[in-house]
């Protein structure tokens, strides 16, 4: 296997570069460890089951070791994961033919996790309140605004949600805006 | 300025995804209009606030891994086998790299032809139809080996093609394999399913994956004569031919694709005098028992009752097809049944109680009450098919679909009114009217009692319209709309019946200070009841909002001159949402 430096983000999602140089197993692993939460939390809010996501989770990274392994130069990791999740999630969309729902089993009561950010427990309630509307608006937005918005928060370009969504720029950005504007009004109800 | 930044343009502006021209010009407008500079502010803070709910709100209540994590080495060790990266494709790789665009491809495809050219040679030459056979058939058991609480789910396609027509027929099915059974989940007796499960009768093929080396053995030996194998691009094609014209039912032709990274069958085309079957396999997936819908529990694990279901399973038995397809629960209508029940209960009105849907059963928490309601709401819900009621919170480890209802409601019956004795001049000019502080407060206390008693209803109706939007509700049978459209009217009804209640309880107070009933205009009929619900609990919201506020001691006091036109006027648009709502044409 091919030796590598790796840059991983740590627990505060900071970019850590170590330096010794690693195989491409043990680089994808550290980047397993480090995404495998995150990629499958982006698949189960796509829609797929939890038993499809966690079996996509490991093909995108099995898919990364392949890749790597097969030559290919991979700067921004964590795009490139999120790229090929999206793409699975699409594909899972399309072989099984009917709306996702994303599941929930209900959203928390997260006032007292709130509680030490906020001035006051009322505060804290409002907003605990505004957050679960919007929350719960998120998980009932069509499927391509819910893959673009997750896929924004990302960080990943209009351009590159184009590409996964098989959409023009300009289609992109409307359904961004249109999902946000969706979002700000369950926000602001 | 006039040409004020439109939302999108707002949001690519800070996306960074204008053009330059674009930016310049968006810069120069936000520069002299505060109007849109404040909305600009406005859209950054909300999209804080959906950060936030992605993040705090809605990633801890996904459902975690159904398994614990495989270290990375060990999906390596259990994909790499199937899929070796060979060294030639990584000096492949390092040689596109190290070339031109033009040279790249020009040296890419030599290689390639060469290779596949190599490749092809060699694995013709050597592999034979008998040894590729029992390849399929080791790679088969292989992948066929669960433990005794697994089952398969193979996901086929089958498409019908009758000889002499161009019209083919098409099903999606999902068959089913225990360590005891085999299951062929058809729906429709009249599908290409259907078809397929009849020849398999016919010719008595065991009891299988229609893909399984066992399904394909028999047909193998049904068609007669020895396997031949050719090369179909990557694949192989495995055929079995049979004597043409043999009589009505007799298998003409057996053709397999077989997959050669893997040995997996891919494809299997059964050709017979009148039609041809082709069987595509689209997933095969082994999962713990659980998972399994439960209408296909039942045949894969047949109860020991002897009033349980028949004990074989499968395409082939000696009883005919149809009478092997248990009638699946409609879950739909369990569900429906279940909001019926809560209703009926009155458990629809606050009681917090969870009513979730996964792809085999609809669950019902009722985690959150006290243990006197959950019996008396579990007696309710048992019977009904397909529903499971859960007072333990739990984990839905595989749900296709979930539904967050009801959610609380928001001003549910029981919370103690705040009437305190603070009076400004407006309170005093009521006071007044009332005589006395006590006959205020019981006057406060009914007129929020019925408010409330509203709110509460037209809370369940929106929940309902959340569970049944438009796309839902056209898709669901005329009886289960029926059920839903009862639900709606009955809510509609104790609604109207309340609204008439707080009308006669205000009306003294109209006449005190000369209110006149509500001159404005009548409003433009709804689309459908879920947005007439919406905008009539948006009106019951205003007007419990303002009576509060008249009432009750609150931030923001209204006079009387102020809260009764809009209170009366927000009772005149529900009224009119409320008679859309009952039209017969219901949609």
């Amino acid at each position: 296997m091919s030796g590598a430096n790796v840059s991983v983000a740590d627990k505060s999602g900071c970019e850590v570069v170590v330096s010794k140089s690693l195989t491409t197993e043990e680089r994808v692993a550290a980047l397993f460890e480090t995404y495998r939460m995150k990629i499958y939390s982006f698949l189960v809010s796509q829609g797929l089951g939890p038993a499809e996501a966690q079996e996509a989770t490991q093909e995108v990274f099995f898919r990364f070791f392949v890749a790597v392994e097969k030559g290919a130069e991979i700067e921004a990791e964590p795009r490139w994961l999120f790229r090929v999740a999206s793409k699975l999630a699409v594909d899972y969309w399309r072989r099984e033919g009917r709306p996702m729902w994303v599941e929930l089993d209900a959203l928390p009561d997260i006032v007292d996790s709130l509680r030490s950010q906020e001035p006051t427990p009322e505060a804290a309630a409002l907003r605990a309140q505004r957050l679960t509307r919007v929350a719960a608006a998120i998980a009932r937005l069509p499927n391509n605004q819910r893959l673009a918005i997750h896929l924004r928060m990302q960080g990943l370009r209009y351009r590159e949600i184009a590409q996964i969504l098989s959409l023009n720029i300009t289609a992109v950005s409307d359904l961004l805006s249109t999902a946000v504007e969706r979002l700000r009004s369950a926000a602001n109800e | 300025m006039n040409n004020h930044l439109t939302p999108r343009q707002m949001l690519a502006y800070i996306d960074g995804e204008l053009s330059r021209t674009e930016t310049r010009h968006a810069e120069k407008h936000l520069h002299s209009c505060w109007a849109c500079l404040a909305e600009l502010e406005r859209l950054k803070s909300d999209i804080a606030t959906i950060l936030d709910a992605q993040n705090e709100a809605l990633a801890p209540a996904l459902p975690p891994p159904p398994q614990p994590w495989l270290g990375f080495d060990t999906i390596l060790a259990r994909k790499l086998p199937a899929e070796p990266i060979r060294s030639w494709q990584r000096f492949f790789a390092c040689l596109q790299r190290s070339l031109t665009p033009t040279r790249s491809v020009l040296a890419s495809a030599a290689v390639a032809l060469f290779f596949v050219g190599f490749y092809a040679v060699v694995h013709t030459r050597t592999v034979s139809a008998k040894e590729v056979l029992r390849k399929v058939e080791v790679a088969d058991t292989q992948r066929s080996r669960i433990a005794k609480n697994q089952v398969i789910r193979e996901r086929i396609h089958v498409r019908r093609i009758p000889h002499g027509q161009k019209a083919s027929r098409m099903v999606r099915v999902d068959t089913w394999k225990s360590p005891h059974a085999a299951y062929w989940q058809v729906e429709d007796s009249a599908s290409a399913a259907a078809d397929l499960q009849a020849q398999y009768q016919q010719h008595k093929i065991p009891a299988d994956l229609p893909l399984s080396s066992a399904s394909v053995e028999s047909w193998g030996k049904a068609a007669g004569g020895g396997p031949t194998l050719s090369r179909q691009g990557i694949d192989m094609n495995l055929i079995f031919t049979g004597m043409k014209g043999s009589g009505e039912g007799s298998v003409e032709r057996v053709s397999l694709l077989i997959q050669s990274e893997d040995w997996h069958i891919k494809q299997m085309t059964l050709d017979f005098p009148d039609a041809s079957f082709e069987i595509t396999e689209d997933d095969y997936t082994v999962m713990p028992m659980t998972d399994a819908p439960i209408a296909v529990l039942a045949y894969l694990e047949p109860p020991a009752s002897p009033l349980a279901l028949p004990a074989t399973a499968g395409p082939v038995a000696d009883t005919p097809a149809k009478s092997m397809v248990l009638p699946s629960v409609n879950l739909d209508m369990a569900e429906l049944e279940v909001f019926t029940a809560l209703h009926n209960a009155r458990a629809d009105l606050g009681d917090p109680v969870s009513v979730t849907r996964s792809s085999r059963a609809v669950h019902v928490g009722l985690w959150q009450l006290s243990p006197e309601r959950q019996s008396e709401l579990r007696a309710a819900l048992i019977s009904i098919p397909g529903v499971r009621v859960d007072t333990v919170r739990r984990q839905i480890s595989v749900s296709t679909r979930t539904v967050i209802s009801p959610t609380p409601v928001q001003a549910p019956t029981g919370i103690p009114l705040q009437v305190e004795g603070e009076s400004g001049d407006e309170d005093k000019r009521l006071l007044q009217f009332f005589g006395n502080a006590d006959r205020k407060q019981d006057f406060t206390n009914q007129a929020l009692g019925t408010s409330t008693a509203i709110l509460s209803h037209l809370y369940a109706l929106h929940n309902l319209a959340l569970q049944f939007p438009v796309s839902r509700d056209q898709q669901l049978s005329s009886e289960e709309r029926e059920r839903l459209q009862v639900l709606v009217r009955d809510h509609v009804t104790a609604v109207s019946v309340s609204l008439e209640d707080l009308k006669r309880q205000l009306d003294p107070l109209n006449a005190n200070f000369n209110i006149s009933a509500c001159s404005s205009s009548p409003l433009s009929p709804v689309g459908s009841w879920q947005t007439g619900s919406q905008q009539a609990l948006a009106a019951s919201r205003a007007i419990d909002h303002l009576l509060r506020a008249l009432l009750t001691t609150s931030q923001a006091p209204a006079s009387p001159e102020y809260a009764l036109p809009q209170i009366n006027e927000n009772i005149y648009h529900l009224r009119a949402e409320l008679s859309t709502l009952t039209l017969p044409n219901l949609r």
